[in-house]
């Protein structure tokens, strides 16, 4: 590829064949561009992993819901309203005192978007699909998260039929808190499996 | 080497924090695709699987070349897409070159 042609302006860039394409499709009447922007809206603003932490945060206080979201999590996110595109085949995992999990998707980009959004662009990484399997633990440990030798990690491959989110353990410290005050603490990235909640003091610190 | 060059990879992507577009043309790109497959154009799994091939297919000239070209997933998002229209028989990479002329022409 020469020089002249590799920034996004350029007539082959991908903005200018992104923007042609709009205009092709809506020329054809298969796309409206107003639907569109309400798409960007609801992915980059609605749906997004504050929903996520709700069904974490229910499951920490109420032992029949979490029953319910292990043995069905499309149904138990349903009973919350929680439904949409990528989302049919969701399965929630338990951290526990003696197992970690870990979500990835090695092929592509696979991710329950209804309970958290889209997903960073880390997780779409190269480096991060490639060495989650066959390095679970050092990517973990790059992310600031050291899990003990004691402790099992599974490690789940999204797929088109499978989507995971992690439920993390709930923090000590966090007794006096309400529903609505536990799913504050709860992370994006503690629900895919690189981070822990953390108690509410620390939380509190982290997020100034 | 390689490991480090990985590690500092992945050190960086994870600051990048909540951005979910880099470019307002990734936004795009997304919400068409999502926008075609509701509307019954082609369904998400048709897209999916191409989408896994153009991913593929970077990463096997990284390998060969023992290049490293990271965040460009929206680029082979992008050519997954048009190749899922042409394949339609909806817009052709010739219809796509016509249109980008003419803006050209336009523009000058």
């Amino acid at each position: 590829m020469s020089a002249d042609h590799e920034h996004d302006t350029s007539l082959s860039g991908p903005a200018a064949r992104v923007k042609a394409l709009e205009e092709l499709l809506a020329e054809k009447g298969l796309v409206d561009p107003a639907r569109l922007d309400q798409l960007i809206e609801t992915y980059q603003h609605a749906v997004g992993p504050r929903v996520g932490a709700r069904v974490v945060a229910k499951a920490w206080c109420d032992p029949a819901f979490r029953r319910r979201l292990f043995a069905d999590a499309v149904s138990a996110c349903a009973e919350m309203g929680i439904s949409g595109p990528e989302g049919g085949h969701l399965v929630a995992v338990e951290n526990t005192a003696r197992v970690h999990n870990l979500v990835v998707c090695t092929l592509c980009s696979c991710y329950p978007w209804p309970v958290l959004g889209l997903p960073p662009a880390w997780y779409k990484s190269f480096a991060y699909r490639s060495r989650a399997v066959s390095d679970p633990r050092g990517v973990m440990r790059e992310f600031g998260l050291l899990i003990p030798d004691e402790v099992e990690v599974r490690v789940w491959d999204s797929s088109a039929e499978q989507r995971y989110i992690v439920i993390p353990e709930r923090p000590e410290g966090a007794e006096a808190l309400s529903e609505a005050q536990l799913a504050e603490l709860v992370t994006r990235d503690s629900m895919i499996g690189v981070a822990r909640v953390a108690p509410p003091a620390q939380a509190r610190r982290e997020s100034r | 080497m390689k490991d480090r060059r990985i590690e500092s990879l992945l050190a960086g992507t994870a600051l990048e924090g909540d951005e979910i577009f880099s470019a307002p043309w990734e936004a795009r790109a997304f919400a068409m695709a999502l926008g075609l497959s509701e509307a019954g154009v082609f369904s998400w799994d048709e897209f999916r699987a191409r989408l896994i091939e153009e991913i593929g297919a970077s990463e096997r000239v990284r390998e060969r070349d023992g290049t490293s070209s990271h965040g460009n997933y929206y680029q082979h998002f992008l050519r997954a897409l048009e190749r899922t229209v042409a394949d339609k028989g909806i817009v052709g990479a010739a219809e796509v070159a016509h249109k980008l002329g003419v803006r050209e022409g336009a523009d000058r």
